[in-house]
Order: C-alpha cells, then sequence, then structure tokens
C-alpha cells in the first residue's frame, strides 16, 4: 500500500467511524464530538489531496474548513446547552418536540 | 447616449442615499432628493431611443461559480424604450406620492424603497445575461416586499408582502435554474437562442419553460396570480408602479428580450398562449365579483398581462410589448385616479363605501374615464385600442380560437371596467361629507396624472415608429394592423357594450357593490381533492419526527446508497 | 512520498484509535479527551503531509480552542458526566449505516484512482498569497461567519433565560423609601 493510500484509508475510516459514533451516542455533546472527527476526517482527505496535486489553493481550503468547524462547533453546542436548560435527561431523542 | 444609459441602474442611487440620510431636513420635503432620478432616467432613455444603436458592459468572471458568471448589461432600443417607461411612470408615481404620502411617518422611508425598485427595475431591464437579470429580479422582487408590507400597523399586509415573496421565489427558483443549465460560454441574454446555448441539458424547450415559469410568476399568469390582488394592501402609487406598469411587466420583457428562443420551442409558446388568455379570462370574470375597488383595477392588470403574454405567445412579441407599453399608461392612470378618490374618502377602499363619491374629484373622474376608454380599445382616441387591436389581429392569423376568445373577453373588459366607474363616479351622489379635500395634497395628485390622460390618448400613435425603431432587437416583425379596421371595430363595440351595460346595471339603487353570501356549496369532488391532497401532506409530514438520530441514520444511509448507485453506474 | 510511510502509519494508527476512542467512551469527559489526542494526531499527519500551515492551525484552532470548548461544556453540564448507553436499536442502526458507509466508500475508492503525486510550494507564504488572491472571498467571507456564529450562540442562550422580574424590584426600592423617610 502507497502512502497516499495509507492516509485516503484513514480517512475513509474515520468517516465512517464518526458517522457510527453520531448513531451511537446518546448524549449531545458527545454526538456533536463524532461529527467533529467526521469533519477532521473531510479535511484530512482536503489535505492529502493539496499533498497529491501540490495545490497551495487546496491547503488554504483546508484552513477555511477548520474556521467552519469552529463556527460549526460554537453553534453546536450552544444549541446543546439550551437543550440542557430544560432537559436533565441527557438523551438527544428526547429532545423531539424542541419548541423555539 | 446609450452608453451612458447602460449605466442607467445607478441615476436613483444619489437620491436613494440622499433621502436616507435625511437630505431635506424638514420633514415636509422629505423625498425631495429622490425626485431628480426618475427624470433623469426618463431624459436619458428617450434621448438613447431616438438616437438608436446599443452599447453593452461587460466584465468577465465576476461570478467563477456560474457558467457564464459575466456581469453584461445591454442598452439597445428595446432596453431604452422599457427605460423610457420606467422613468415616466416613476416620475409621475414620484410626484403623485408626494401629496398621497404627506402626512405618512414613513414618507422618507417610502420614497429609499422607491429608490430602491427603480434602481432594481433598470438593473433588470438592463441585464445582458441571466446572472445580471436574477440580480435585478431578485431585487424587484425584495422592493415589491417592502412596498407591499409598507403600513406595518395595518393587519394582513406583511401576509400579503409575504405572498408575493412566495410567488417571486418560484419564479426566482426557475430563473436560477435556468442561469445554471445554460452553457458555459454563451455568454449574453440576446444570444440564448443560438444553437450552442440552446444545447445545454433539455434543450431550448426547457430553457423557454424556466423563463415562462419566472415570467408568470412575476406577472401574475395562472395559478401564480394570487399575489397580485393581495399586495394591493400596499399603497396606491406603488400599485401603480410596480403591479400596473412596471414591475410585472418584467415577465413579458423578458419574453420579448428572449423571443428568438420561444421561437425554437412552439409547444412552449403555445402554453405561454394558452395560458396567456386563460388568465385573461378568467381574471376579467373575477374583476366583476371584486368587492374592494383596488382589487377589481389589480384583476384587470392580471387580465391584460394575459393579453401580453397570448401576443408573445402567438408569434407576435411586438404586439405584447406594445400592448405593455401602452397599458403602463392607462392602467397607472387608473391606479392614480382610483387612489385620489381613496385618499380622499381617509383610506377607505371598499366600494360599498366608496359609491358615488368619486364625481367630487373632478381630475380623477377624468383620469378614470380616459383610463377605462383606453381599457376598451376606443379607436383613435385612445392608445389602448392600437395596441389590443394588434394582439387581437396577430393572434387571428396564428392561433384563431385565441384570437377570438380574446375579441369576446373584451365585453368582460368593458363590463368589469364600467362597474367599477358606474359605482365610484356615476352612482347617486352619496353623502358630501364622507369626503374630504385637502388641497395641498391634492395638487400634486391631480397634475401628476394629466401626463398619463395624455399618454393614454396619444401613445398609441408612435406604434408604427416604435416598429421600426425595435426592428434590431427585435427583428423583422409583422406589420400594425390599419387604423380603423374590422377587428378592432367589433372589440370597442363589445367592449363599448360591456362598459354601458355595466354602468347602467349599478347604477340602480338595489344594486349592492358587496357580494352577498352565495348558496354555493363545494361541491363533493372540490373537496375530495383538497382532502386527497391533505392526507398524502399528513402521510409524509410523519418523516419528520425530530428525532434526530433518525435523521443521521437516513442521511448515512442515503450517501452511502448514492456513492454505490453512482459507482455501479460507470 | 514512501519515505514517510512509517510516520504516516504511526500517525493513521494514533488517529483511528482516538477516533474509536471518541465513539466508545461512556463518559462525554472521556470522549473529549480522546477528541483532544485526536486532532493532534491529526495536526501530526498534517505536518508529515508538509502541509505545515494547516498543521499549525490544527493545533492553535482546533485543538486549542474547539476541543477546549468542548471540555468546558462537558464539565459545565448538570448532568453529572454519565452517559446512558445505546439501546439495542442504536447499535444495530449505527452497524448497519456504518457498514454500508464503509461498503460504498471502499466501492468507490476502488473504481477511482489517485493521480501521481506531483511536488508544489505547500509552505506558508504560498498559503498566504492563495488566501489573499485566489480564495480570497471565501476567505473575507469567513469573518461575518464567525460573527453571525457568535451572535446565534449569544441569541440561542438568551431565548431561554428566565423572564425578568419586576415585582420584587419594586418591593425592594419602596422598602428603601419607607427606611429613608424614617
Amino acid at each position: 500500500m502507497s502512502s497516499e493510500g495509507l492516509v485516503l484509508a484513514t480517512a475513509v475510516g474515520l468517516f465512517a467511524i464518526g458517522s457510527v459514533g453520531a448513531l451511537l451516542h446518546r448524549h449531545p455533546v458527545a454526538m456533536l464530538m463524532s461529527i467533529e472527527v467526521m469533519l477532521n476526517a473531510a479535511n484530512l482527505l482536503i489535505v492529502l489531496g493539496a499533498r497529491v496535486r501540490g495545490l497551495a489553493d487546496a491547503e488554504s481550503a483546508a484552513l477555511i474548513v477548520l474556521v467552519l468547524a469552529a463556527a460549526e462547533a460554537v453553534i453546536g453546542l450552544g444549541l446543546a446547552l439550551a437543550l440542557f436548560r430544560r432537559k436533565l435527561v441527557p438523551d438527544i431523542d428526547e429532545a423531539a418536540e424542541v419548541r423555539g | 447616449m446609450m452608453g451612458l444609459l447602460a449605466w442607467a441602474w445607478v441615476f436613483t442611487l444619489p437620491g436613494l442615499v440622499l433621502t436616507a440620510l435625511g437630505v431635506p431636513r424638514d420633514r415636509r420635503y422629505a423625498g425631495y432628493a429622490s425626485l431628480a432620478g426618475p427624470v433623469v432616467l426618463l431624459v436619458v432613455a428617450v434621448v438613447a431611443l431616438l438616437g438608436g444603436g446599443s452599447s453593452s458592459v461587460a466584465f468577465e468572471n465576476w461570478l467563477p461559480f456560474l457558467p457564464d458568471g459575466a456581469y453584461r448589461a445591454l442598452a439597445d432600443e428595446l432596453s431604452a424604450l422599457m427605460l423610457a417607461i420606467l422613468g415616466f411612470v416613476a416620475a409621475v408615481v414620484y410626484v403623485y406620492s408626494l401629496g398621497y404620502m404627506a402626512d405618512d411617518p414613513g414618507k422618507r422611508r417610502f420614497f429609499v424603497y422607491l429608490d430602491l425598485f427603480v434602481a432594481s427595475m433598470a438593473l433588470l431591464v438592463l441585464a445582458g445575461n441571466l446572472a445580471v437579470l436574477l440580480i435585478g429580479w431578485t431585487g424587484v422582487g425584495i422592493s415589491s416586499f417592502l412596498l407591499i408590507s409598507f403600513w406595518r400597523d395595518r393587519p394582513g399586509t406583511l401576509s400579503a408582502g409575504l405572498q408575493a415573496l412566495a410567488a417571486n421565489a418560484v419564479g426566482d427558483g426557475a430563473l436560477l435554474l435556468a442561469a445554471s443549465i445554460v452553457p458555459t460560454g454563451c455568454g449574453p441574454l440576446v444570444t440564448l437562442s443560438t444553437q450552442q446555448c440552446a444545447a445545454g441539458p433539455g434543450g431550448a424547450e426547457l430553457l423557454a419553460l424556466l423563463l415562462f415559469i419566472a415570467a408568470a410568476a412575476k406577472s401574475a399568469q395562472g395559478p401564480l396570480y394570487f399575489w397580485l390582488p393581495n399586495a394591493m394592501a400596499g399603497p396606491t402609487p406603488i400599485s401603480a408602479l410596480i403591479h400596473a406598469a412596471t414591475m410585472v411587466a418584467a415577465g413579458v420583457y423578458v419574453l420579448v428580450r428572449t423571443h428568438a428562443l420561444l421561437e425554437l420551442a412552439p409547444q412552449v409558446s403555445l402554453a405561454i398562449a394558452i395560458i396567456g388568455t386563460a388568465t385573461a379570462i378568467a381574471a376579467s370574470l373575477a374583476s366583476v365579483f371584486q368587492a374592494n375597488f383596488k382589487k377589481g383595477i389589480a384583476y384587470s392588470t392580471i387580465a391584460q398581462l394575459g393579453y401580453m403574454f397570448a401576443g408573445v405567445g402567438v408569434g407576435a412579441p411586438f404586439t405584447g410589448l406594445f400592448h405593455l407599453f401602452t397599458h403602463a399608461s392607462f392602467k397607472a392612470l387608473l391606479f392614480l385616479a382610483a387612489g385620489i378618490v381613496i385618499h380622499g374618502a381617509g383610506g377607505r377602499e371598499s366600494l360599498a363605501e366608496l359609491r358615488g363619491l368619486g364625481r367630487f374629484f373632478a381630475f380623477s373622474l377624468w383620469g378614470f374615464l380616459i383610463g377605462s376608454l383606453a381599457l376598451i380599445g376606443t379607436p383613435l382616441v385612445t392608445a389602448g385600442s392600437f395596441s389590443k387591436d394588434a394582439i387581437i389581429d396577430a393572434a387571428l392569423a396564428n392561433q384563431p380560437v385565441i384570437g377570438w376568445i380574446l375579441l369576446l373577453g373584451v365585453t368582460m373588459t368593458g363590463l368589469y371596467i364600467g362597474r367599477l366607474f358606474g359605482i365610484v363616479y356615476l352612482a347617486p351622489a352619496a353623502d358630501q361629507h364622507a369626503v374630504h379635500h385637502d388641497p395641498s395634497a391634492e395638487r400634486p395628485m391631480n397634475w401628476s396624472i394629466v401626463p398619463l390622460m395624455l399618454g393614454s390618448i396619444v401613445l398609441g400613435y408612435l406604434g408604427n415608429w416604435l416598429r421600426t425603431v425595435l426592428s434590431g432587437p427585435l427583428g423583422p416583425m409583422e406589420p400594425l394592423p390599419p387604423v380603423p379596421n374590422l377587428t378592432g371595430g367589433l372589440a370597442f363595440t363589445l367592449g363599448a357594450l360591456g362598459f354601458v351595460v355595466a354602468v347602467w346595471y349599478v347604477r340602480r339603487p338595489e344594486y349592492a357593490a358587496a357580494p352577498g353570501e352565495t348558496s354555493y356549496r363545494a361541491d363533493a369532488w372540490v373537496r375530495a381533492i383538497a382532502d386527497a391532497g391533505y392526507a398524502a401532506s399528513a402521510s409524509l409530514s410523519r418523516i419528520q419526527s425530530g428525532v434526530l438520530t433518525r435523521y443521521v441514520f437516513g442521511s448515512v444511509v442515503a450517501v452511502a446508497a448514492i456513492l454505490l448507485i453512482r459507482v455501479s453506474l460507470r | 512520498m514512501d519515505d514517510l510511510f512509517g510516520p504516516l502509519l504511526v500517525g493513521c494508527a494514533v488517529a483511528l484509535a482516538s477516533a474509536i476512542g471518541v465513539v466508545l467512551a461512556r463518559r462525554p469527559i472521556y470522549a473529549a479527551i480522546f477528541l483532544l489526542v485526536h486532532s493532534l494526531s491529526l495536526a501530526a499527519l498534517f505536518g508529515i503531509l508538509s502541509a505545515t500551515m494547516v498543521a499549525v492551525g490544527q493545533v492553535i484552532i482546533y485543538s486549542g480552542a474547539i476541543v477546549v470548548l468542548f471540555l468546558f461544556v462537558v464539565t459545565l453540564l448538570p448532568s453529572g458526566g454519565r452517559e446512558l448507553g445505546p439501546t439495542g436499536s442504536r447499535v444495530a442502526a449505527g452497524f448497519i449505516a456504518g457498514g454500508g458507509l464503509v461498503v460504498a466508500l471502499a466501492a468507490a475508492l476502488a473504481a477511482s484512482s489517485l493521480p501521481p503525486t506531483t511536488s508544489g510550494d505547500l509552505g506558508i507564504a504560498a498559503v498566504g498569497r492563495s488566501l489573499f488572491s485566489t480564495v480570497l472571498v471565501a476567505f473575507e467571507l469567513t469573518a461575518p461567519l464567525l460573527l453571525v456564529a457568535i451572535i446565534g450562540a449569544v441569541v440561542i442562550w438568551r431565548r431561554h433565560e428566565p423572564a425578568p422580574r419586576t415585582a420584587p424590584v419594586q418591593k425592594v426600592a419602596e422598602a428603601r423609601r419607607v427606611v429613608m423617610h424614617r
């Protein structure tokens, strides 16, 4: 297996692991963390692409994805905390009828 | 001058900035800074139209994510004509609004929105490719929403504005789709009919269909008509400017601009003609039963736009454009004349309350009369006859059935406008104290509609000259029918008949302007269709369970499925 | 790039192991620690792939800010840190979806091929140059994006604030007035 193939397989594996985690976890914050793993896997793929193609543009795209992850984490955690204000049971499925 | 005209959408922006910053400090003169914009637009457009020629502006690579993402503006005779119409009606409406909105606390905001509208409409007309057209298109949609829901303290205005946005969204979506399927390197809007451009997915038919849907949404045709009568919740000056003369005409303009593409898609053209005619008849019928003065006129606008669409659909785009030209004048006149009465009656708009009050406003009465005569197509005297004749003649030549339907529909035109005129202006005089005259407000209103009155009489004679001038953008056209002619005379007779019958009918004292309770119960099959739709949507809505895990599961499985399908199809 | 195989293998192993840790951790706090290890291992991978700017960004932005944010939130949660275990249906769903995704991705990978590696300048200067020319619009748009995220977070939080109480304040004012008049 070549190095590129290794990294490619790792990125794919990380993505699948993250998606399984998003389905397994019931705690909202843990679910968010699994989604972050998926995001990182995609970012790894972008960086691999940058390395293979030798493009600095792709690397800056990866940097922007990082910023996006930050924004998404902020909002996601805000939502999770807002959920916790109402329910004490940390189960994401209990929040099926949230208003406002 | 064409080169200057290509930047015409900038003309109202200084006025916008000044008015927004509150430049005439005195509240009584708020909005005066915006007056220059439409006047300059009108002057430049007329000079450019007389001069002829064309000019285009292009900045390449402006929107790199669209196939044709350049900024292109095209100023030719067609855009000059549209801008002249826009400038003319806008200038009249601005002066009129100085009177109509004189006591309104939101006057400054009103003029800012008006400036925004004129700028967006100018950009739409000057658009050289679909990307820029889309910007102007959304711009007029937004300003229309802002102006419809202008009075925030009145119930129903926001809902009316949202309905306009909803219909607009359908049109925007169609136009966006069209902008994205046009192949790369296609270039300007005018080349949409070329082999290269029409070769995208779906071909010329799909592109024409999408443009038709967008035009229908903007011009309230077919099932997308619903927003226009409700848009009457906005102030009367904008009903005149936006929902009679200019924005709703944008749909017709786009179809005329891309008429070469429509020639490549004859089935879409036929659909345009059929839907235009059906809308014209249905709206005319609906107007007869309206209890609200402005809504009656609004349905008339929808009907006349149907005539224009029919003209374009039967392969005579110039007739549709010509009718747009004359219609802008007399429909704005009808609205503004109505506005004088409404303003004098303290904002009341229902026909039952306005009965007979029109006779106290001389300018309004004469304006509405001239507008009505133009609408039914009084030959030689009014402009509407020239353009409506042209459409009916073209329809009779190419699609006779449609031509006859349009011809007979003029009866209903006379009927509904006669009803409106009769109730408000000719009915037995009501209580004089129901109206209040405010001379300082009425002076700009009364005198601003005089140019429209003249326009409604005179503009029809420009038909042949326009035909020559527009031969550049529109190509060779059929000659206009000579005046007077048989179909014109027949149409006028039918219209006048309807008019007289309606006036006689409503002058009887026992006529109630508001339709009473009807004994019509929705048939069982209508109810069944409604129930079926409801059941279908209720069952589908169970997918939205709110359980996040199910959504994630669905997404992941869907992604995997799509990947597998894509891989296996390779 | 094959001379980097060794370091890459180590980095990938740590990344995969810590990701599995995130997924299987029983308490959110453990998952957060695993996430920290995961992001640092990714930073190492980026560094090995000679994308230095993104590697540094990963350490500073991701590990240093985002994961720390996660840690803060987890410690502030009132749930006591215990998480309920996954139910049987969830495990089944996880395996089906995850398995399906792995199969699909593997099929997609097998059907495609990577182009040969061309060397290019991935240094910080090159990234800077591209950020300010080709990717300029996206780069500038990240600023309003972050602003909207901040405002959004504040709005989401404030919507659930209890209604302001006015009565007790009035009582306090009255009591104070009575005291002053005496």
